[in-house]
Order: C-alpha cells, then structure tokens, then sequence
C-alpha cells in the first residue's frame, strides 16, 4: 500500500476517503452511491513453535448504479497510488450501465429522496478507533509471541496461540448526500493450551478495540489452568443439568439467535419471537416477557465495552440503503421484548427506528439485579457442568432457535458447590429461548473473544470483530444430547 | 417495469454492448462486473486480454529474485491471472431475471523462509515493483518471526521442475456469449418445468479461466493453465395442496475441469426431467415426525460424500493432525499419527483414493509447491495409509514412508486455493470406491427391514466438533423403510453420530450408478481461506444411525 498517512494511522482518513469517494462518484452521472472500505489486518498465528503470519491491505471500491438493475461494480485492489486510482476512476466511468427505457425502470427505482438525503440526523457518536491498537499491528507481536510462548513452555504444555490487529474505515456516500463514515480498530488475544499427550485443552480469549487493555499473560493463564485441570476426563451422563455457562458460551449462543429479531421473518412465523395467535393483536411477542426477568440484550454503535459502526454495512439485513444510520436499540428488556430488526423502508411505514439483527449485541442484566461470579456460581451448585466455551454451533430450527454445538477446551463437573473432575465434552441441543429463561443465576457481562470457532466461521472470522458482550450465567435443565469424544 | 419473460427474454434480440460506446476496461486490480445479459459478443470481450504467461513468469521471477536478494534461504511465488462468471437463476418464480456477472483476480503470494521461520506477503495488481515490496515485506516478517519461532522450518526434497500443462476444454465458456449461457438457463428451467408443479430451486453455473505460474528459489518454474467448471442445479417440487416442498439436486454435474461442451446438449436436460420427475414421486409420500431411536440406514451417494468431506477428509488434513489447527479450524481424531496410520480404523468396504488428474477440479500437473501430483491411496480397505502433506510435513511420516516402501515425498497435495494465500497440505479431489456392481440405491433400500433412507445432505447442514469426531446433521429428506420399502417421510429429524463408529460400521457400498459427487467448502487457517474439495462417494448402508428428535414447543 502506497499512500500519505500519519504513523498512527493504517488506514484511509475520512477526508482522503470522502475525497475518493467524491471522485469515483463524479466518474458517471449514472452512479448513484459509492462503498470505500479500507482494511488493514496483521494477523500472526503461532502453533507447536510453527509461526505464520496473514498481513494484509485491502481497499474496496463498490459502486452502484441508479437504473434499478442493483447490480453493483465491485473493485478490489491492493494499492493506492495515482496509477491504481486513476485506472479505477476510468473503469468506473466505462462501466457505467446505460440508461434503459423508461418502461424498463422498476417501480423502486431509488429517486425516492427521503432515504438517501438523511443526514439531518447526526451519526451517533462513537470511539471506535484507538491509536494504541493501530500503533501496535507492527510491533506487538514481536513481544507478546515470544513471551506466550515461554509462559506455555513453561507450563509443559503445547500452545497454539492467534494474535490479530485489525484497522478499518469505511466511507458510504450518496448521490442525494446520505454520507456515513467510521473508523475502528480491534484486537484479538486467543491461546489454546494443550497436554502434550493432547488429552487435555484449555481456551481463552481476550479481545478489545484497545490493544492497551489487553493483557496477554491473563490470556495464557487461565488457558493453561483450564487445560491443567483438565487432565483425565471422565465420561458423564448427557442429560437435562445445571449448566454453569461462561462468557464465551453464553456468547455463541447469543450471536447465533441474532437472526431471530428479523421483523420479516417474525411476521412470518419463522421466529421464536413470532406469536401466530396473535394474542395482542400482532403477529409479534412485543411486550411479551422472552426471557429472564434480570435480563436485558440491547445494540448500542457507542457501547463503551465494543461498539460498532453506527449505520448499516455489508451482511446486514438492509440491502437497498446501505450506511443508513442505526441508533442504540434495546431488543429486550428485564426480559420483555421491546423491538425487532426493521430495514430502512419497512421500519419508515411503521413508524419506527430502522436496526440490523444484534450481531453486535450486549447482554446485561436490569439495575439492582445481584449478579454473581463464576466462583460463586460454582459455590452454589449442588450438581451442574461447567462449560468454558461452545463450538461448531449449527442452528436446527428457526421457529425454536434449537441449536447444536459442543462443549470444547474445558468442561468439568461441579459437585457440592466445587469443582469435582474434567469431564468428557458433551454435546448439547437447546434453545436459547428455552436456556435464557432458566437462569438461576447470572454474572456481570465482559466482551468476548471468539477466537475461530467454525460456524460464527466467515462471518465472525472477519476482522475487524462484531463485538458480544455477555455476562457468564448458571442455567436450569441445559439439554445436553450426547457425549463427545473430541479433546 | 421489466417486461421480461423467461421466453421473451430468450427471443429478444441481443444489444450489441459495443455499439454503446462501451470498450474492454483496463483493469489490473481483483474486481467484479456485471455482464450485460443480452450480448452476443463473448463473454471475454468484457475484460482485459488474458496476461501473457511470460509476463507472469518474469513477475514471478523477480519476486524470487527479491526475496533471495533480501536475504531468505528459500523463496517461493505464485502469480495468477483468474477470470471467473457466475450466471444464476435460482428460484425462477421469485427472480424475474437471471443474474450474472465477471470476476477478475489479478494477484500473487510470496512466502519466504528465512532463519528457520515463514513470512508471507501478498497484493493484487502485481508489478515488478510491487513484487520486490512484497518480497522485502516478507523477508521482514520472517526474519522477526525467526527470534521466537520454535523448531526451523525443513522441506522434503523436490526436485526444481520446469514445464508448462494445461487442462483440455473443447469450448471456453469465455468465447461463448453471454446470450448463450443465459440460453442454457432458460433450457434448464424448461426442462424442469416439463414435469407438473416442477421447478429449480438453485440453478447456477460457476466456470473460470486461471493462469498461475509457480516459481521458487530451488529454480522450478512451472505455468499451468485451468478451466473449471462448478455448476449447481437443484430442482423442486412444490405440492401446493399440501405445501410440501422437495428439492433434489441433479446428479452428474460434478465440479470438475471441464468447459461449456459439458453442459449443453439433450443429456442435461434429460437429467433435469428425470430428476424432477423423481421428487415428485417422493412428494407424495405421507409424512410423520421422526421418532428418536436407532436404525439400520442407507445414505444417498450425495449425503456420503457430503458427510465424508465435512469429517475424514478434513481429518485427513495434516496440519490440523499436527495441531497447528488447534487455535483455529480444530485438530483430528486421525492423530497421533503412529495410532492410526496403518491401522484398521474403518470398514475394510472403505478405499479412498486422492486424485488430481486432468478431468478433476483440482486437476493440476504440479501442486502449489512445485510438486509433480499423482493418484494415491489415503485409505486402503478401512486402513489410513497417508495423509494431506506439504513439502514441510511430509518428513513426519518419513519412517512411515519407509516401512511401507513409498517413496518421502509429499503427493502433490498442497494447495493454495488462491495465489494470495499460503499453500497447505489438503485434499483437492477424492473418491471413494464403490462396491459391487448391481448394488444402487434402490437395491441398498430393500435390504432394510427396519430403516432410514437419508437424501442428500448440505454440507450446512452437518456440525461436527472441533476434533471431527462426532456431530449431527439433517438430511435434506428422509424417509422410513420398512421390509425394504419406503412408508412415509420424516419431518425434524437430526442424527447424530460418531466418526469412527459410521465409517466403521459400514455393511456395504453401492456401485458406481450411485456415486455422486458433493464438493465440500470449507474454511481453513486465521484469517480464513476458502478451499473446495470434491468427495465422490456412492450410497452406503450403514449398521446403525441415532436419531434424536429437536421438535419442541416452549
């Protein structure tokens, strides 16, 4: 990548992309918007002493055109100096569909201005960029691999460790003068920790937009100490139990519901959420309580604790008005649903606020709610299994939301308010809309790293992150299936 | 409003694009365009010139070149040119017009050793320049990375090859028009629509055109050309009264190397007909809700090989055996290696053999190493006897290799999907060996007194832990099979499983009319690449399959 930008920077600023923008979408009075995204990744993966690295520049131009056709020119590229742009702006200008007859044009044809001119609206403000984060994708690693590496050596046990930095800026930008624009930057510290005889593995995971919070000796501690205690698991029963549910499970289960808050597919019945009856009248459980009482989930673009770009992006439920600005949202809460997940069109004929699905969500729970620590969650338990995280999560069924994964890299029995023995991984089948109500006891809510856990897989595995906050929780009747003979 | 008609359209005569004033962009950078649909120029007119091989050769050279001068040990460089066109109609009765459009990829990957550890460095648009940045970034990066890596990275001997290989098509699907491949859509919907209530739910062609030239600091430098073809046709049937839905893909249309020739004419259409007309027998059963409990089973060819690919095959890969997976895609039960290799781990029924010859997707001449590919076993009658190795793995099963008389090479099974990525040791094309002839499907199913018939098995719908050892999934149908008849088909049904125990537990194969080929997807190494791996599997009946039940109301 060839470019001026200052040393803190590693991607495009919002005048350098506004001014791209600018350019690409004077190119041809037939373009209507114009997608700028530059990514910058650095990614060093470290397993058994065998380091490898994906770093990586990726701006994208992705340009749409006014004449109802929807579809869009898509150009990646690599480098941006003049010689590159000026090749992009002319093949923006030569691939500029042609005008059709007008009895070709869709009814929807985007003239309707009330959409693309919004920028009354201020964007939320958010603080998604940190300098620490971004001065340190080059140099980071060189401390933080070398000293992981000797804590887990240290401990006789074999590592495999992710380090990730992520930087991003992303410009949408409008014919009619809808503009959004945001900058973030993340951070990812995942190890996992195995026996040399690899019957034992312990996960952990810290993840945060500002490298300076991070600390990756925690990381690697607690990954060891989980794989520690579980050497020599034993197989148990699969069954209804007592669940002990740490963040990172709580959040594979949070994030794979996310679908479940499409208005569309609720109106349908496609939904949990959904309510054919029609009890209140609605297709829809609106003001119906879904979940523990204790519990709120909301999606806030200046979440202290994630956030996320507050308009919306590719892979999202809008398609048509894309960087279309997404306001905080409380889905649930003290269990009652409040909202659903409207695209710009739908949610503007009824009257209400325009929102993707949570993908980016924050689990918390109402105020004066006692909230409890692991420890203290394991103290309380008579018989129930701890679970540190899930894995190879697949939905089953989406009016139920039932869902499938397995326990992975630490799970233990807990008797008599201890930790008793490493069991066996289990494999589970349930619901979050059936596990969310069973909630005995609840803790307070961290941000999640989710590592590489197949199934989130291309979705969560991009980077920057969609960050889950979510609080660990102890649940009721958590249906596990079967056992697991995975290590 | 569009007025367009399937049938209008294909009698609508064709604008000519170039007499708009529209010329071939200059582009050199990854994009993607969409093609006008009414044209009768070729699809090829609507991108820049292939690249001159000796153009690609020369970039590869220098980046060698760059990297050896920036002091690494060992340098080697992929470059690829890659036209890809998707045309699509899926859901003809929700999308009034087909879609399609071109991909352009012009990049390249350097990977350097230098003190013992790899660095990596790719861009797209390559330059003489750029290649040498690159090559400098990575050495870099490794010489950083060479202070905290653990044991130096070694590769097996190969010898430094030259040549040139193409893959044989009869037509380029790029000299063909874009008004003739919306043609070919137009004919596949007739053909399912033939048959009452029949249509396609998912009709898709894939095809691309790739030049990759290899080169490496050993002095192999090697230019392969490919076309491929990843067509993906489903028909439906959907039984208003009973609002019962069938999908069925068609069978034949493997991924494979292959050009426009193999898509056209009667015989697709027939088996479009024949397949439509097969989902709506099937429609017509009665249905019930599955009922928990253990069962004797047949798998179609597609929900063997969809299943095979989503767990052995990926067990099969090396690196996760070795664990440098564990943080990311997962390890295998296929490991410790010395418990496994040559061991009856699965049915003596089983033989699975790894392939890159020329009619194969991932046909190639030379692997993404520089590696002569060859044909080899990876299971032997229920015994693993190698696995998916690269130049830097394959002396693991050096004594192994020895004991058994094959010559310590890796198979030519390291694959870089892109050239913008690292190439690993995995599998590109495998098929499993069918049982006896006279054994299809139907002759499976009548063998059962008690059974499951599983049809079809998206690859989506399979979870599998992280070691490949277990999981469950959902077949796309199911049936019941009493005393070797179907009775009615099974609604909310998931099985869960065992690795080990299915694949051991195999009674007997169907024959080669049962194979069907499924090309499992999947994502691999952080941050992820995609990888396709066709399975060709046939129809297996199986000892036991466990259902469970997930209907449930809150």
């Amino acid at each position: 990548m060839h470019h001026s930008l200052p040393p803190t920077r590693r991607v495009l600023t919002q005048p350098q992309l506004l001014a791209l923008g600018k350019r690409l979408l004077a190119a041809s009075d037939r373009w209507f918007s114009v997608r700028v995204e530059h990514v910058a990744y650095a990614v060093t993966k470290v397993a058994n002493g065998r380091v490898s690295t994906q770093d990586g520049d990726r701006v994208q131009f992705f340009i749409v055109s006014a004449y109802g056709s929807g579809f869009p020119l898509s150009i990646d590229s690599n480098q941006l100096n003049d010689v590159t742009l000026g090749r992009v702006l002319e093949m923006v200008e030569r691939a500029a569909p042609p005008r059709p007859p007008a009895n070709e044009i869709e009814p929807d044809d985007p003239d309707d201005d009330q959409y693309y001119t919004y920028n009354a609206q201020a964007l939320p403000p958010v603080a998604l960029w940190h300098d620490s984060t971004a001065a340190a994708m080059d140099t980071a690693r060189g401390e933080v691999i070398p000293a992981l590496t000797e804590q887990i050596g240290k401990a006789g046990l074999m590592g495999a460790t992710t380090v990730g930095f992520s930087a991003r800026s992303l410009l949408y930008l409008y014919k009619q003068g809808l503009t959004s624009f945001s900058e973030e930057t993340d951070s990812e510290v995942t190890v996992t920790a195995r026996s040399k005889t690899g019957s034992a593995s312990g996960w952990s995971g810290a993840a945060d937009r500002d490298w300076s919070r991070v600390v990756p000796a925690d990381v690697a501690a607690r990954a060891i100490t989980l794989s520690e205690l579980s050497r020599n698991p034993v197989a148990f029963e699969p069954g209804r139990r007592v669940a002990i549910l740490g963040p990172a499970a709580v959040a594979q289960l949070v994030f794979e519901m996310a679908s479940a808050f499409e208005a569309g597919c609720v109106r349908l019945g496609a939904s949990p959420l959904s309510d054919p009856r029609r009890t209140n009248g609605q297709r829809t459980k609106i003001g119906r309580r879904v979940f523990d009482p204790r519990l709120t989930l909301l999606s806030d673009p200046a979440d202290q604790m994630g956030g996320f770009p507050p308009f919306f992006d590719d892979f999202s439920i809008e398609w048509k008005v894309k960087g279309y600005p997404t306001p905080a949202i409380t889905w649930i809460e003290g269990g009652i649903l409040k909202n659903l997940a409207y695209k710009v069109e739908g949610a503007a004929g009824l009257r209400l606020t325009a929102a993707d699905v949570p993908r980016s969500a924050h689990m918390t729970t109402v105020p004066g709610t006692k909230t409890a620590t692991i420890e203290e969650m394991i103290a309380n338990c008579q018989e129930g299994v701890y679970v540190n995280r899930f894995s190879d999560m697949q939905l089953l069924d989406d009016k139920t939301m039932m869902m499938t994964g397995v326990t992975r890299d630490g799970c233990f029995l807990i008797k008599n308010g201890k930790i008793h023995k490493p069991i066996k991984n289990l494999r589970f089948t349930d619901s979050p809309f059936f596990a969310f109500n069973k909630v005995l006891m609840v803790g307070k809510e961290e941000r999640v790293a989710f590592g590489a856990p197949r199934s989130t897989g291309e979705y969560q595995s991009r980077w920057p992150r969609l960050p889950v906050i979510v609080p660990p929780m102890m649940i009721q009747d958590f249906n596990f299936s079967a056992l697991c003979d995975a290590i | 409003m569009r007025s367009f008609s399937r049938r209008g359209f294909l009698t609508t005569s064709s604008l000519a694009v170039a007499g708009l004033g529209f010329s071939r962009p200059r582009i050199a950078q990854a994009s993607s365009i969409v093609l006008p649909m009414r044209s009768k120029a070729p699809v090829a007119a609507f991108l820049p010139d292939l690249v001159d091989p000796e153009t690609l050769r020369q970039l590869a050279r220098t980046g060698v070149e760059a990297a050896q001068h920036a002091g690494a040990d060992y340098a080697d460089v992929r470059v690829a040119d890659v036209r890809k066109l998707r045309t699509d109609w899926s859901m003809p009765q929700m999308m009034p017009l087909p879609y399609s459009d071109l991909h352009l990829e012009y990049g390249f990957g350097v990977r350097v050793r230098v003190g013992g550890a790899w660095g990596f460095a790719f861009d797209v648009d390559p330059t003489p320049d750029g290649i040498a940045r690159a090559a400098q970034s990575a050495v870099n990066t490794a010489r950083g990375l060479a202070k905290m890596a653990g044991p130096a990275v070694t590769l097996i001997p190969a010898p430094a090859l030259k040549g040139e290989w193409s893959t044989t098509v009869d037509v380029d699907p790029f000299s063909v028009a874009p008004d003739t491949h919306m043609k070919l859509l137009g004919a596949c919907i007739d053909a399912a629509e033939r048959v009452r209530d029949g249509t396609v739910g998912e009709l898709v062609f894939r095809w691309a055109k790739e030049t990759r030239v290899f080169a490496s600091s050993d002095g192999a430098l090697l230019t392969q050309r490919f076309i491929r073809s990843f067509p993906g046709i489903e028909v439906a049937v959907h039984n208003e009264l009973r609002r019962g839905l069938i999908q069925l893909p068609v069978p034949g249309l493997a991924p494979r190397c292959a050009g426009f020739e193999s898509v056209v004419g009667p015989e697709l259409q027939d088996r479009i007909k024949a397949t439509t007309e097969e989902a709506q027998q099937l429609i017509h059963y009665p249905e019930g809700e599955a009922e928990v409990g253990r069962y004797e089973a047949v798998l179609d060819g597609d929900a063997m090989a969809a299943i095979f690919g989503a767990t052995v095959v990926q067990a099969l890969d090396f690196e996760r055996v070795l664990g440098y997976e564990a943080n990311a895609a997962g390890t295998s039960f296929l490991g410790p290696v010395d418990d496994i290799i040559g061991q009856p781990v699965f049915s003596p029924h089983l033989t699975v053999t790894a392939n890159r010859d020329a009619s194969s997707y991932g046909a190639a001449r030379w692997d993404d190493e520089g590696v002569a590919t060859e044909a080899f076993p990876v299971i032997e009658q229920g015994r693993v006897v190698d696995y998916f190795t690269s130049r830097e793995t394959a002396p693991v099963l050096a004594a192994w290799y020895a004991k058994t008389g094959r010559p310590p090479r890796s198979r030519g099974s390291a694959v870089a999907w892109s050239a913008t990525t690292t190439p690993s040791g995995c599998a590109s094309n495998l098929t499993v060996s069918p049982g006896k002839s006279g054994t299809g499907l139907n002759e499976l199913v009548a063998q059962m007194s008690n059974g499951i018939l599983a049809r079809g098995v998206s690859q989506y719908e399979i979870g599998v832990d992280p070691q490949l050892s277990g999981g469950a999934y959902t077949a796309r149908m199911m049936f019941e099979v009493r005393k070797g008849q179907i009775t009615r088909r099974l609604l909310d049904g998931v099985v869960q499983f065992r690795t080990k125990s299915v694949w051991k537990d195999i009674i007997a194969l169907g024959d080669t009319h049962s194979m069907h080929c499924h090309a499992h997807v999947d994502w691999r190494g952080e941050t992820m690449a995609k990888v396709v791996q066709p399975v060709t599997a046939p129809a297996a009946r199986l000892a036991q399959l466990d259902m469970i039940q997930i209907g449930r109301s809150a």
